[in-house]
């Protein structure tokens, strides 16, 4: 990029932007004979026409019989559109690229630029990776504007700031931080606009591509960094004292600092009962654990200790598996394998054959299997049940998944010792991480007492008088009064 | 910085589970033999003998106002060679405890579970576990403990609460058998296997301040000593005569949870948990060692260092060439002096070397500033 900072001179910039962008299609020059003479710059794609000629053409033409300056153009326009003045190259160039008109007056040395954005994208609606059966069904869409208004519709506070930012070398795309003034900390917010700005790449295309660049370190396999379509979650988690980051064309708006115990909290929790949500949360706990080990206990106890399965049920599991001809562990894995590729090719078939020939393949394919004799029954209901309680925990299917499978592997390799082993490996990585000084597994290990209040048992809201301890706030800790 | 600490909480937790973990495995026979049934005895004696050091130990880190670590506390008082002397002991003692640990779990498993493993096939994935927490720090090592305690000692209680309504006490009886030398002579030659407060030694600079660490530090400890006791006591209680050739105890007391076989092994599950707190042992034994040996060769350097480490677990591959029961009865005979100068003499003079060191801290800072004023007047 060309360093043209030092032209003081706008005229010089029009030069410029004509030079490298004038033969593109949609590059549209409008000028006007005014005293001094305006020229109007657009881009035909980014820019909404009706705002043009209405808020930038209209009043322009209006003071045809003054003498114009950067300063009159930008206080007439102000009352129709948002109106900046760029004082550089770089940034008139990234807010003409974002859909705002260019306004060259001659002889002044600053750009008067309009935001005339053309409105795109899909309206408000429920977002379709969080249904929930009762609550708000608002959720964030593609423009962040209109992501920004979801959040300010909630949070009629003069303390809710945001921090504009520019990440991209050629998508420009705006990231948008949001954060309490009063609630987060100050540390945690200035490291991830650090992290932010400090980001040098290509293009940022969606917020899933900034995830990556807030974490600290690289990690295997856990989210470190929260995403949720719905402005009541993240509005929750600004109050709880966390940053959210929006990324201009994506849905998925990211939280940050980010704990384990998140993923097993959805949305519709806080609209319901306490207990009600605290037995619901002990389910799906139960369903991850039982969904990740399951496979492997069973291959385990059906290859090496049998002993444990009790009398009557081992002689069942013996009868139904007694002419598979597969190991245990074959036998699970290929259950496990099989229910992943269904799964997999569900996602990317058509909505309206999609559920049918899942329902179809599943049980076409596992009823045949066992009567041909290849899979024996008790695998594949271990496989369909751990398979089915994947999806309690929606944010993580594909990890628990890949954890499931490494865990029948090494189950079926090497018994109980190394199922144990795992398991206290895994819990020995994950106590470990640490992301904006949070440990991943607060409030559990560390033990946080206070922080039980919301984990996997929640006490009601209305008792929930301080805010959470592991994210250090400590400032304004209290929910309620001083 | 505090955020890398751990808290007395935490320390207290970790006290509880590693104090009756692997106690339960070879020790009880081995004692048995030795003394009869005055075992439970030996193992009180012993355990209140710890409690002794333990305060002693939390005395050091609660008066460490710099948070001096444990080399630089030595370094500063008896001086550079006697520490690396110290340093030596404390490496071979617990290379010996976890060479003895992990063979005891090892025959653990090829009893018990019927597993029937290499050696090397059973050492490698323990010993990428402990280098996994050593490398991840001993934070890790206090929150892993502090997530499964509440497992563990249920577990424990799952085990251990039939078998209670089913002994016998007259196995106890005449109390205590032996006379007082042999008890004392079985307490002597049984310490190798105690002091398991020594990881606190290597983690002086790395806990938090708190008010009342004594409470919570001795009632995990209390806790755990107490289910030992307890625990010898119920074997001894249900073996009686047979308690010297019952070698790994929680297998064999296990079985006694069961009401009936055809329900299932259910108790091995249990036994599965409770395995877990002699793997924390393990790996904390490990952390040790490495910060010995880290010490010993002058490394200075706060991230995990993958040779020091490789070089810690290798030493558990002895069993390949030389079994721990062989190791134990060479060894020992030798080493139970300078171990019990360093797992019990040192505790008890640690507040004092602590305070020493600090002193001289104190003065050198003094000192420090006094130049940094001379400097400025010039």
């Amino acid at each position: 990029m060309k360093n043209k900072s030092k032209v003081p001179v706008a005229q010089q910039y029009l030069k410029d932007l004509q030079s490298a962008y004038g033969d593109s299609e949609d590059f549209r020059v409008r000028t006007l004979a005014l005293k001094p003479e305006v020229v109007v710059v657009s881009l035909d794609t980014m820019c909404d026409d009706n705002k043009i000629s209405h808020c930038v053409l209209e009043p322009l033409l209006c003071l045809a019989q003054q003498t114009l300056s950067a300063d009159i153009v930008e206080q007439k326009l102000s009352f129709a559109v948002k109106v900046t003045k760029a004082v550089n190259y770089e940034q008139m160039t990234e807010l003409f690229f974002n859909g705002y008109t260019l306004i060259f007056i001659q002889g002044e040395s600053k750009v008067v630029c309009a935001d005339t954005r053309i409105a795109l994208g899909r309206a408000v609606m429920e977002p379709p990776t969080s249904i929930v059966l009762s609550g708000p069904r608002e959720g964030f869409v593609e423009d962040v504007k209109t992501n920004l208004t979801l959040l300010r519709k909630r949070l009629k506070t003069e303390r809710f700031k945001t921090v504009e930012l520019s990440v991209g070398k050629y998508t420009n795309t705006n990231v948008t931080v949001c954060y309490i003034d009063d609630i987060v900390k100050k540390d945690v917010l200035e490291e991830i606009l650090q992290r932010i700005s400090a980001i040098d790449t290509d293009g940022i295309l969606d917020s899933s591509y900034l995830s990556s660049y807030l974490e600290s370190h690289r990690t295997l396999l856990f989210n470190r960094v929260g995403s949720t379509e719905k402005p009541d979650v993240v509005c929750g988690k600004l109050l709880e004292g966390r940053v959210a980051i929006i990324v201009d064309g994506s849905p998925m708006v990211l939280t940050c600092p980010y704990l384990f115990i998140e993923d097993l909290q959805a949305p519709g929790d806080y609209h319901q009962s306490s207990d009600i949500t605290s037995v619901s949360r002990v389910l799906r706990f139960i369903s991850v654990i039982v969904s990740v080990f399951l496979p492997a206990m069973f291959v385990c106890l059906e290859k090496y200790n049998y002993q444990i399965i009790p009398l009557k049920f081992l002689i069942t599991v013996l009868n139904a598996t007694e002419a598979i001809p597969f190991s245990p562990l074959t036998e699970m894995l290929l259950v496990i394998v099989i229910f992943d590729i269904l799964r997999e090719a569900n996602l990317r078939m058509p909505t309206a054959v999609g559920m049918s020939l899942s329902l179809v393949g599943a049980i076409v394919l596992g009823d045949a299997a066992v009567k041909a004799g290849l899979l024996g029954a008790p695998a594949v209901m271990v496989g369909a049940l751990s398979g089915i309680g994947l999806y309690t925990m929606p944010q993580n299917t594909l990890v628990l998944s890949l954890l499931r499978l490494i865990f029948t592997f090494i189950g079926g390799v090497m018994g109980l010792l190394g199922v144990i082993i795992g398991i206290m490996s895994l819990i020995a990585y994950m106590v470990s991480m640490q992301d904006y000084g949070v440990p991943f597994l607060a409030p559990y290990a560390p033990a946080i007492p206070h922080d039980k209040q919301d984990a996997v048992l929640q006490s009601p809201l209305a008792r929930q008088h301080k805010r959470p301890q592991s994210l250090n706030n400590t400032h304004n800790a209290t929910r309620r009064g001083k | 910085m505090m955020q890398n600490k751990v808290k007395w909480s935490q320390i207290a937790l970790i006290l509880l589970l590693i104090v009756p973990g692997g106690k339960y495995l070879s020790l009880p026979a081995a004692l048995a033999q030795q003394v009869g049934k005055d075992s439970w005895i030996v193992i009180a004696v012993l355990l209140l003998l710890d409690a002794i050091c333990l305060a002693m130990t939390i005395k050091a880190a609660v008066i460490n106002k710099h948070n001096l670590s444990f080399n630089s506390v030595l370094t500063n008082t008896v001086g550079a060679v006697p520490s690396k002397v110290i340093y030596v002991i404390f490496f071979v003692l617990l290379q010996m405890r976890i060479i003895t640990l992990m063979a005891s779990v090892y025959k653990l498993f090829a009893a018990t579970f019927t597993i029937r493993s290499s050696w090397v096939g059973f050492w490698l994935p323990i010993s990428a576990f402990c280098l996994l927490v050593v490398a991840k720090g001993f934070k890790t090592i206090a929150r892993l403990n502090q997530l499964l305690s509440v497992l563990v000692m249920f577990s424990l209680v799952s085990i251990l609460i039939y078998p209670a309504t089913q002994l016998d006490v007259r196995n106890l009886l005449p109390l205590p058998q032996s006379d007082f030398a042999t008890i004392l002579q079985g307490t002597f030659n049984s310490t190798f296997w105690f002091a398991d407060y020594m990881f606190l030694f290597f983690v002086l600079d790395s806990i938090c301040p708190s008010r009342h660490p004594y409470v919570s530090v001795m009632s995990g400890f209390g806790v755990g000593a107490v289910l030992t006791v307890l625990m010898n006591v119920l074997f001894i209680a249900l073996y009686g005569p047979l308690a010297p050739y019952t070698d790994l105890a929680m297998s064999k007391v296990s079985q006694f949870a069961l009401a009936l076989n055809t329900n299932g092994r259910l108790d091995w599950l249990s036994l599965s948990v409770w395995t877990t707190s002699v793997f924390i042992k393990l790996a904390l034994f490990t952390f040790s060692a490495y910060k010995c040996l880290q010490f010993l060769i002058g490394n200075k350097q706060l991230k995990f260092n993958y040779w020091i480490g490789a070089i810690v677990v290798v030493f558990s591959l002895t069993p390949l060439f030389l079994s721990s029961d062989k190791l134990l009865k060479y060894m020992l005979p030798y080493t139970v002096y300078p171990f019990c100068v360093v797992q019990y003499v040192l505790p008890l003079f640690l507040p004092l070397l602590v305070k020493i060191a600090n002193n001289k801290h104190d003065k050198r800072i003094v000192e420090k500033l006094n130049l940094s004023e001379v400097a400025a007047n010039e």
